[in-house]
């Protein structure tokens, strides 16, 4: 086949043998993904295992040329697959789920692959793989678009930057009070409206992480220290059950109630805190109630026909329009919680983009913020990250490319002595901006950062254990165990990393004699184990442990170590500590910091920035213990809330 | 709308309606090349829907490539109506017998028959013609545009503004920022379009400058100086800040003037009541009428304003006060440049004009002349031999039979290929939506380093 001979002068015969055994594992069929999977087909890489956790979309349908418009809804992985069996000569195998599932995607499963290739829309799916790629010491080919731009990064554990090296720009977030009380741009009423309002009207949760105190006892942060305003925000948030209970009960007639009290008594409460509004320092807009005889007069219309607007995304409504348009969505979603019990907002859900949006630009109007279309509000509500095709098919090719180079085939191009620093990331330069003098920069790759809590600052390894040991194996076991092989002294502190869930440390042994079982550790659980007694200055490293659990093993007592060292390295002092380790589990005491509200990040940029080190902040699984977590993070000191 | 919702966020609709439009003609000696295939995949699915796939017959044609059939075009059809396919194939024999004028931009692919690249070489479009070749691991891409092409950048997020406070004509805004008493009004509120008004006038005054010769480095100087905020001694506040950091918004911007007669200068032969060609000359049409109309001498035109009011730490109810006076300047310039356009002719859409109106200092010409015979004495970096290998390659293929010096010369990889028509579609929508800045003029890609370089030639 012609397409051989091709890629064997490329790589030479005994590579291409390599080539054609190379087993390659690809997260991710969207825009990237497809653009990756035809490349690498072309390649003739032996075996191409294909994930997503996805179905089609038809806005999908504009870059991910492997669908069509009959293929919506249907699974994106399979369906990819699917599509390029016909000129592929590669074994593919398509997974459907999403790739942090440790039941389904275990860690035995990712060290079957040769290179992992990251074509991901997120940073927790990003920054797990990135983790598994040093667990098991395997090249990860990490990329990513955003409209005009892209970036390309291989990643060679303990040998180049990991992924987490560099600080990535982490979600937006907004205080409180400007969230509830005093909204100045629209992007703060859509997060009131999306975030507060829809969650506590439509979705199923209950409210015991809302105002009220914290599950630890301290207080939370509210971005003021104003008791009145403070008062107001705990009151209406009581006050919402009332209009869950009008929501669960179906009554239409009754939306006019939610109306008066979201839109006129809400407001004129807050305009009775004077503070609010005559301190000039915070120079703050006061906001207008609507008017009761508008709210009348489109009640009286909720029954009539759509006026033709409404089928007009991309133009900005009246106050009169979105009023109606809202007692319309709220009555389809009221209906829809009957059979659905529970609605979550998603921005391919008309119903609730609809209902967010025009409760937002109500409350835009309120304030006096300008009023959004459909259209431009889905973006800020969704984290939408607009996506073209050219950008795609350019970032794929420079990672399909590249990834040649990191599994050292290319024989006009051989790495000298595994020297991986001589590789190259790729970023295009921003092309939708004026500037045009660089097309792309493609920096040479770095070593790992020595302040990265990911690749250098702790040792990694995998912990095999039989479904039973874990039952039996009991924490303090655990400990003596590491303490007899690495050398820690007996009083190290664990922590389950899912949760930050504290589990030992010198003065706390209350679940010594638990076993790992008892204490929900599982398989995929990481523990991370560091050690705070310090000898003449000197400490073991931390570890993380990957807890691997060998379901197929009926042995009692199956317990295997990593066979790895833990040197011993000098104690950083506790100031810089602060920067580099992992985020501790602290009590919230810094006061005049802000709480804050976070958008979900499922969409978001990712820009890399050289300068700073990573902070963790995007752990969003519950936590058995709600703690307030401090984001190590020298310049903006802000407290985000599990 | 839906299909292209991520696109449209990007360049608009107006920018996608451009793309659906368009008319593209891509020249080729052979079809079935990895980069035609590539180039196409990328065009359908930005929903371009008009495309002709010109082979120029050539007998000499060494057909090495690989026929990779993982996009077959013939089932993709981006028309609605069941009307013709969105890609039409033609085989012609003489270049000549193409209508080029047709076309919105020509895009020659891996052509190697030196009479149609020499025809190509020689011609004055008014179209942008984007050339590409690749090779092994290596390709470039030239773009060639005799007429000026236009641009306008509607991306906010680099908006340039234009205060227009030296304008004295400017009544409201001359009579609102009087009534601004610096001594009753606490400093920290005032939104940095009144600071430097009120600094801008009294330097003017006491210094007896003409207000539009005054130098900025002079203007912030005088921000820290004059008397109702030098009371204050370290002012730290952000309006403070934020208007020495956009003093030069406070002057008349010279270099954009002066710049934007020279664009005028490009096109000055070119008589406006010819160019009513909605394809490829409106944005050129507009901006001809707009510079007879700022020159006019029987109005006092001034460049309407552009834009309206950027975003400021203020005091609210001061800000908006203010933004009503610049949203309703904004609108008066637009209604007046529109009522002077359509005294000349009634073939532009208003929605144009206005967007033109507004935009002003956003818009730009580009034109890249080039000579390709230069470009063999171009120095000796190594993305010029590359650049130069190509070319000899591509002109010459079949007279010289030599080895390449290049390591990766030879080594035909397919990701190669997908990035070089990746960039080729990416310049083909900067140049048919008018908002992007296009490469000026030469991109030169090596894959064995993932490196790209631009070049002027």
């Amino acid at each position: 086949m012609g397409r051989h001979a091709n890629v064997i002068k490329i790589v030479g015969e005994e590579n291409f043998q390599k080539i054609r055994t190379s087993k390659i594992l690809l997260i991710g069929a969207g825009g990237i993904g497809s653009e990756l999977l035809k490349d690498l087909i072309l390649i003739s890489f032996g075996e191409i295992h294909l994930v997503d956790l996805d179905t089609i979309d038809l806005s999908n349908l504009n870059r991910q040329f492997l669908f069509r418009h009959n293929d919506i809804k249907k699974a994106k992985s399979d369906t990819a697959i699917k599509a390029v069996s016909h000129f592929s000569d590669s074994k593919l195998v398509s997974f459907f789920g999403n790739i942090m599932n440790t039941e389904q995607f275990p860690i035995h499963w990712f060290s079957n692959y040769d290179i992992i290739f990251n074509a991901l829309d997120n940073l927790p799916a990003r920054r797990y793989v990135n983790k598994i790629s040093q667990f098991l010491g395997m090249p990860l080919m990490e990329s990513g678009t955003s409209g005009f731009d892209g970036y390309i990064q291989p990643i060679i554990p303990s040998l180049t930057e990991c992924f987490d090296c560099t600080k990535k720009e982490t979600p937006k977030t907004f205080p409180v009070c400007t969230i509830r009380s005093t909204p100045n741009q629209p992007i703060h009423c859509i997060v009131w409206a999306k975030n507060f309002l829809f969650n506590q009207l439509f979705t199923n949760q209950q409210t015991e992480n809302s105002d009220n105190e914290k599950s630890d006892g301290s207080e939370k942060d509210w971005g003021t220290t104003d008791e009145k305003e403070i008062e107001r925000i705990k009151q209406e948030t009581s006050e919402l059950v009332d209009l869950q209970n009008i929501v669960i009960e179906n009554n239409p007639n009754k939306i006019i109630n939610i109306l008066e009290k979201l839109f006129i008594n809400d407001i004129e409460k807050l305009l009775l805190i004077e503070n609010l509004w005559t301190n000039t320092n915070l120079n703050n807009k006061k906001p207008t109630p609507i008017s009761r005889k508008i709210i009348n007069q489109m009640t009286t219309k909720k029954d009539e026909q759509d006026p033709p607007i409404f089928k007009q995304l991309d133009k900005t409504w009246s106050i009169d329009e979105q009023i109606l348009k809202f007692i319309k969505i709220t009555q389809t979603l009221m209906n829809r919680l009957q059979t659905e019990k529970s609605i979550e907002f998603d921005k391919d859900d008309n119903d609730t983009l609809e209902f967010v949006v025009t409760a937002a630009n109500i409350r835009s109007y309120i304030f006096g913020i300008q009023m959004k279309s459909i259209f431009d509000s889905k973006q800020l509500a969704g984290n939408i990250i607009p996506a073209i095709a050219t950008t795609n098919a350019i970032i794929a090719g420079l990672s399909s490319l590249s990834s040649l180079r990191v599994l050292n085939l290319l024989k006009y191009a051989e790495l000298k002595d595994g020297k991986f620093t001589d590789l190259n990331m790729a970023f295009t330069s921003k092309a939708s901006n004026f500037s045009q003098d660089r097309y792309l920069t493609n920096p040479k790759l770095a070593t790992p950062s020595c302040k990265c809590s990911v690749c250098s600052m702790v040792v990694r390894g995998i912990l095999k254990v039989s479904t039973e040991k874990l039952k039996t194996l009991k924490l303090i076991d655990l400990i003596t165990l590491l303490s007899k092989t690495y050398g820690y002294t007996l009083s190290i502190s664990v922590i389950d990393t899912k949760d930050q869930r504290l589990l030992a440390d010198f003065d706390f042994d209350d679940l010594y004699e638990k076993s790992l079982h008892d204490l929900q550790i599982s398989d995929g659980s990481i523990l991370f184990i560091s050690d705070e007694e310090d000898e003449n200055d000197m400490v073991r490293k931390s570890m993380e442990l990957y807890i691997d659990v060998d379901k197929d093993s009926t042995a009692t007592n199956l317990i295997e170590l990593p066979k790895i060292d833990v040197p011993l390295i000098t104690v950083v002092t506790e100031a810089s500590k602060e920067d580099i380790t992992k985020p501790e589990i602290t009590k919230l005491t810094t006061s005049g910091d802000e709480a804050i509200v976070i958008l979900d990040d499922t969409e978001e940029p990712h820009h890399v920035d050289n300068k700073r080190p990573i902070s963790e902040s995007d752990d969003k699984n519950d936590s058995v213990h709600k703690k307030v977590k401090k984001v190590a993070d020298d310049d903006d000191d802000v407290i985000e809330l599990d | 709308m839906e299909k292209f919702d991520r696109q449209i966020r990007l360049w608009g609709s107006k920018g996608q309606l451009l793309l659906e439009s368009s008319n593209i003609c891509i020249i080729t000696n052979n079809t079935q090349t990895i980069c035609v295939q590539e180039y196409l995949k990328n065009l359908l699915q930005l929903g371009i829907n008009n495309i002709d796939l010109i082979k120029v017959n050539n007998t000499n044609t060494a057909d090495d490539d690989i026929k990779i059939g993982f996009f077959d075009y013939h089932y993709e059809n981006n028309k609605n109506n069941g009307n013709g396919n969105s890609v039409n194939e033609l085989l012609v024999d003489n270049i000549n017998e193409l209508n080029l004028e047709n076309y919105n931009v020509i895009i020659l692919i891996d052509l190697i028959e030196i009479k149609t690249l020499n025809f190509f070489n020689n011609i004055k479009l008014n179209q942008p013609i984007l050339s590409c070749y690749s090779k092994g691991l290596y390709g470039y891409l030239h773009l060639k545009v005799n007429e000026p092409h236009f641009i306008i950048n509607k991306n906010l997020e680099f908006m340039k503004y234009d205060l227009k406070l030296y304008d004295e004509n400017w009544l409201e805004l001359k009579n609102y920022m009087d009534s601004i008493d610096l001594n009753i009004i606490e400093l920290s509120q005032l939104p940095y379009v009144i600071i430097l008004y009120k600094a801008l006038y009294d330097l003017s005054n006491s210094k007896k400058i003409e207000l539009n010769d005054i130098p900025l480095n002079q203007l912030k100087d005088h921000l820290s100086k004059f008397k109702p905020i030098s009371k204050i001694v370290s002012n730290t506040d952000m309006n403070y800040l934020e208007a020495k950091r956009f003093a030069h918004l406070a002057l008349r911007n010279k270099t954009f003037e002066t710049h934007f007669i020279e664009q005028m200068n490009l096109i000055e032969e070119i008589n406006p009541i010819d160019l009513f060609d909605p394809i490829n000359q409106y944005g050129l049409t507009i901006q001809k009428l707009f510079y007879s109309y700022c020159i006019s001498p029987e109005s006092e035109h001034d460049m309407p304003l552009s834009g309206t009011l950027p975003d400021m730490e203020s005091d609210n109810r001061l800000y908006n006060d203010i933004k009503t006076i610049y949203d309703k300047r904004s609108k008066r310039d637009s209604e007046n440049f529109n009522n002077y356009v359509k005294n000349i002719t009634h073939e532009i859409p208003d929605d144009f004009i206005d967007d033109f109106a507004s935009n002003i200092t956003q818009t730009d010409t580009f034109v890249s002349e080039s000579n390709f015979t230069k470009m063999i004495e171009l120095n000796t970096s190594y993305p010029t031999l590359i650049l130069k290998e190509l070319i000899g390659d591509q002109y010459y293929k079949n007279a010289t039979s030599k080895v390449s010096s290049l390591k990766g010369f030879n080594l035909n990889s397919y990701p190669t290929t997908s990035i070089i028509a990746g960039i080729v579609a990416q310049e083909t929508i900067k140049l048919i939506t008018h908002q992007f800045e296009p490469i000026d003029n030469t991109i030169v890609y090596d894959g064995l380093n993932n490196n790209i370089e631009i070049y002027k030639i």
